[in-house]
């Protein structure tokens, strides 16, 4: 029987209702769908967190799998919310198509959608992993790492002197103002940005925000060498890709 | 030397330091200077065979800012503070992680103050961090506040440039009735 999508009445722009216990919630498109069944087979091994995938336009047999493992739900930009490349400056179209080798105006409308997806989150707590991020070993403990602060953790690590975060991970407590800050500058100011970790970035270093970051073993990404206690590989970027297709 | 650990011991800390230890050491091998503020013969022993002793002089005793002095004493590039009552349950490296940032300093919240500010009895820092000068800063202008030290951290709580690391509550886990377990420190203020 096909199962009922609970429909979210909350404006974009606003946590929705309160929701209870510590879950986990991942998305994917057309394009990233080919992760769900990886991503699940690693999570499924070590976690029993209930998850949450959000349809930003997979196949239907994609949207099947993921009804069989949790619930599903739908969400789309309102139309024209994510600026095209005929509103983005010279600069930043140059900048931004060098950067990313895929398309990168497909990737932005979904890049962005991570905060407004952390504000229609089912749970109490949340997990947000990127699809491309390997579970290792039981992630119980990250949920404690947005105790304190504003409700939020991500990673932030140093490397050759410079201080980086990352958003591949991401644990936030229902009614945290940061996704919602974070919701409403992506709404303001995406023309200016290449995807949701810049606006994050830029919100931190302008805003006074109290983010409780979780250490490194919870997002190693592979361009850091692997930790010896890592609960969490991230793939990061093309390159990441390949090493997940090599192991397939 | 890179990493180390620093602890506070007045007299009659004894009972409390062998716990500290006992707990600590399960998970860590990171050097500890123990910083001496009136403890016994023996204890000092103790101490040294553990760790290195960093012994508070006699005329700054009466002052209200000995952890801030101390910290400017820390032998480590990075330092980790934890008071006494400090149950110490897991490796400290990610706290060494934590204090990588503009300004070399990671704290947590008081969860039972009234108003919001950072609680001294588990933090990490950089030397060199512009946190621990504004800190020391504050206990000297307010040398005549005992609590200068404690007024110094609600204060520096206030200063919207400074970039420290808050760090969550499992790093510094002051609810003593309902504790998670995976805290890597529980507070015992009543040790």
């Amino acid at each position: 029987m096909k199962k009922e999508e609970k429909k979210d009445q909350a404006p974009l722009l606003s946590w929705s209702e309160k929701g209870s216990g510590n879950g986990v919630v991942v998305a994917a498109n057309g394009t990233q769908e080919w992760l769900l069944k990886w991503w699940w087979d690693h999570y499924s091994k070590k976690s029993d967190f209930p998850v949450t995938f959000f349809d930003l336009g997979m196949s239907k047999s994609a949207r099947n799998f993921c009804e069989s493992k949790g619930s599903v739900r739908s969400f789309t930009f309102p139309k024209g919310m994510i600026k095209t490349k005929e509103a983005i400056s010279q600069k930043n179209i140059e900048s931004w198509e060098n950067t990313y080798p895929g398309d990168v105006w497909v990737g932005r409308e979904q890049w962005f959608t991570k905060p407004f997806i952390l504000l229609k989150s089912p749970y109490e707590t949340t997990v947000w992993m990127d699809l491309d991020c390997e579970v290792l070993k039981p992630i119980d403990p990250l949920f404690d790492y947005a105790n304190g602060g504003d409700g939020f953790s991500i990673l932030q690590f140093h490397k050759d002197n410079a201080n980086y975060y990352n958003t591949g991970v991401i644990v936030a407590k229902h009614g945290s103002k940061v996704p919602l800050k974070w919701a409403e500058q992506t709404q303001k100011r995406n023309e200016h940005h290449f995807g949701d970790e810049t606006v994050l970035m830029e919100m931190l270093e302008h805003e006074n925000l109290k983010i409780t970051p979780h250490p490194l073993p919870y997002n190693c990404p592979t361009i850091l060498p692997m930790h010896e206690d890592a609960v969490i590989r991230h793939y990061i970027g093309a390159q990441g890709k390949i090493q997940i297709l090599r192991n397939l | 030397m890179e990493k180390g650990v620093m602890t506070l011991l007045k007299s009659g800390d004894e009972k409390t330091l062998k716990t500290w230890w006992e707990n600590y050491s399960k998970h860590n091998a990171y050097p500890v200077t123990f910083c001496d503020l009136g403890i016994d013969e023996k204890t000092k022993k103790w101490c040294a065979s553990k760790g290195s002793l960093l012994t508070v002089s006699k005329d700054a005793k009466n002052t209200a800012f000995l952890k801030v002095e101390m910290l400017l004493k820390s032998p480590y590039d990075k330092t980790i503070w934890t008071d006494l009552d400090c149950e110490i349950r897991k490796d400290l490296a990610p706290l060494y992680e934590m204090s990588e940032c503009k300004d070399g300093f990671a704290i947590s919240y008081d969860t039972k103050a009234s108003s919001m500010q950072y609680e001294g009895g588990v933090f990490a820092f950089k030397k060199g961090s512009p946190f621990v000068d504004k800190w020391r800063d504050y206990c000297i202008k307010n040398s005549s506040d005992a609590q200068a030290e404690q007024n110094g951290l609600k204060h520096l709580c206030n200063d919207p440039n400074l970039r420290i690391t808050i760090l969550s509550s499992t790093f510094n886990w002051q609810e003593a009735s309902i504790r998670s377990p995976h805290a890597a420190i529980y507070r015992n203020p009543s040790s």
